[in-house]
């Protein structure tokens, strides 16, 4: 129980840092 | 000491889910 929670605890977290990072790169025209 | 290794086995499924999908998002389709 306690990995399936970890599981989509972390790909939620990953999720984030991949939105924040792409938006991040597209706000400063780099990609 | 149990939880480590579950967050530990979850961590290692999100890398093989996480690398599945931004291959997929770059190639833009399956």
């Amino acid at each position: 129980m306690f990995t399936v929670i970890s599981y989509f605890g972390f790909l939620l977290v990953a999720l984030a840092f991949t939105l924040v990072t792409y938006l991040g790169l597209r706000a400063i025209q780099l990609i | 000491m149990a939880d480590i290794v579950s967050a530990g086995w979850a961590f290692l499924m999100v890398s093989f889910t996480f690398s599945l999908s931004l291959v997929v998002w770059g190639r833009s389709g399956l």
